[in-house]
């Protein structure tokens, strides 16, 4: 059994009856506890006349109200630094996280149990094991150890597998590159874009990244893991499997990951989570094989439980007989696919950084690039994607230039692009979250 | 004793259970020093995890403390 491809192979073979059955059962569970010690839910539900006791099959779950994050930050800013969420007193947390925020907003604060963070870490297990990584595997992590939740989870898990891990906390990326290097690391976690910025800073220093003991890369954090071209790219530098996962600070840990199998999508882990993909406009499921929002609820975390919380992210759900790993947990078909607040709207055309990305991606000329908008003449949208040439591609670059202006063109509606060759090094490089777009507009076209 | 899913629990199923159950009673017990009482909660943690991922059982011990 130790050499099971699965981490718990019971619940990662269940029938999908047995498991809609058991997720029933946990969702009946965490309802009842939810309405007996958090306000904030109690009141959710009153609002929305259901009861716990109306759940009784997995269906059911349909008929209770949404959580939005607007509503849970309104709860923090009503009642001080956590709201009435929690469902344990606060003394019972060993832990406080920020969600990573974005300029300008208010970030949502949460507390975690012992118990709690037993779980976080048993997701990451999951996922860990899933892409093949095992007890003799040394792993690297990508990782400052900040407020942000980010790899806290899967440091914590492959020390439960045990693997030895390397942290780099506030290390600089040529250290990092080093440590690698050094200690012989199979297996490193981070963001695809810091995994692509490792990448780059290894041939500076002349480390033959391919031809070293990494195997495995584990991507976090930003959808571009699913980006096949992106992944091919880290693929290729880095002489190893790329793998994604992805979670959020909202669940405290990963809710969905890659096999060994590779199938292009990741599997959601659905003995500790529901997850339904609604259409965001009305709020109804939408079938296997259409882009809906992810609406997650989790069975996992106890200080803060979390009932149809509303994403924002895009998904696209299909049958786990589309991978052929044997679980019988379903996939989300290339990853997270952007969020629903991500959209452009450029002279009426919808932009997708996701989808932007996965065009620039397919050219090995470009290094890293920027998606730039500002009003030209006072009145229009301007859209511009902003490129580092890598070295060795400039003799080229003319070409390649009209061919990606092309590409971006094609694929939106024949909206023109314009593609502009920067200076190497003057873009932004992210450690956590990329951040690609910079809306320099007057006017920001409407997000939805 | 069946578990989450209907099944029949198997032997080494039943013994983990059991296993939880007494350290959750072996933490009810009085005067003892702060070593145990962390130890034993470290303990009862990892196992709960055990116990849910195998869908023995589906609870907060943490709620029962309370």
């Amino acid at each position: 059994m130790a050499d099971s491809p699965y981490w718990n192979p019971k619940t990662e073979t269940l029938s999908r009856d047995g498991l809609r059955g058991l997720q029933a059962r946990k969702a009946r569970a965490v309802l009842e506890r939810a309405y007996a010690k958090s306000p904030f839910h109690r009141r959710l539900m009153d609002q929305g006349k259901a009861k716990p006791s109306r759940l009784r099959r997995y269906e059911d779950l349909a008929r209770f109200p949404f959580t939005t994050r607007e509503a849970w930050m309104e709860c923090q800013r009503q009642t001080p630094m956590f709201g009435d969420m929690l469902a344990q007193p606060p003394e019972d947390a060993v832990r406080y996280h920020l969600t990573s925020g974005t300029t300008g907003r208010t970030p949502l604060r949460v507390l975690d149990s012992r118990l709690d963070w037993k779980w976080i870490s048993e997701m990451w297990c999951y996922g860990f094991h899933g892409f093949g990584v095992r007890p003799n595997d040394v792993v690297f992590f990508a990782f400052s150890y900040g407020t942000f939740i980010g790899f806290w989870g899967a440091h914590y898990g492959v020390e439960k597998m045990g693997c030895l891990v390397l942290p780099s906390g506030n290390m600089t990326t040529p250290n990092r590159v080093r440590l690698i290097d050094e200690m012989k690391a199979t297996v490193v976690c981070a963001t695809p874009t810091y995994a692509l910025r490792l990448a780059q800073e290894a041939r500076d220093l002349g480390v033959d990244l391919p031809g070293g003991a990494v195997r495995r890369v584990i991507l976090s954090g930003e959808p571009a893991g699913s980006i096949p071209a992106t992944k091919k790219m880290i693929e290729a530098q880095w002489g190893a499997m790329a793998g994604d996962t992805a979670g959020m600070t909202e669940i405290g840990t990963i809710m969905m990951f890659e096999c060994e199998r590779q199938p292009g999508g990741t599997h959601v882990i659905e003995d500790h989570f529901i997850e339904e993909v609604i259409d965001p406009k009305t709020g109804k499921e939408v079938p296997y094989g259409e882009q809906g929002e992810r609406v997650v609820t989790s069975f996992g975390r106890g200080m803060i439980p979390l009932v149809r919380y509303r994403t924002r992210d895009l998904v696209v759900k299909v049958p786990h007989t589309k991978c052929t790993c044997g679980r019988t947990f379903d996939l989300y078909e290339g990853g997270i696919l952007g969020r629903v607040d991500d959209m452009l709207l450029v002279r009426g055309t919808n932009v997708y950084p996701r989808a932007v990305e996965a065009i620039v991606r397919e050219y090995a000329a470009v290094d890293e690039f920027q998606i730039h908008l500002a009003t030209a003449e006072g009145i229009r949208d301007e859209i511009a994607v902003r490129c580092e040439v890598r070295p060795g591609h400039e003799a080229g670059w003319p070409q390649t230039e009209r061919s990606l202006a092309d590409d971006l063109a094609r694929n939106h509606e024949g909206l023109a692009f314009r593609v502009e060759k920067v200076a190497t090094g003057s873009l932004p490089r992210f450690e956590l979250k990329a951040r690609r777009v910079k809306d320099d507009r007057i006017v920001k076209g409407a997000s939805t | 004793m069946k578990d989450l899913t209907g099944r029949e629990m198997t032997a080494s199923e039943r013994r983990i259970l059991r296993a939880y159950r007494s350290l959750e009673a072996l933490r009810e017990e009085p005067d003892l020093p702060p070593t145990v009482v962390a130890g034993i909660e470290e303990a009862i943690a990892s196992l709960w995890q055990v116990v849910n991922n195998l869908a023995l059982r589906y609870e907060r011990p943490d709620d029962v403390r309370r």
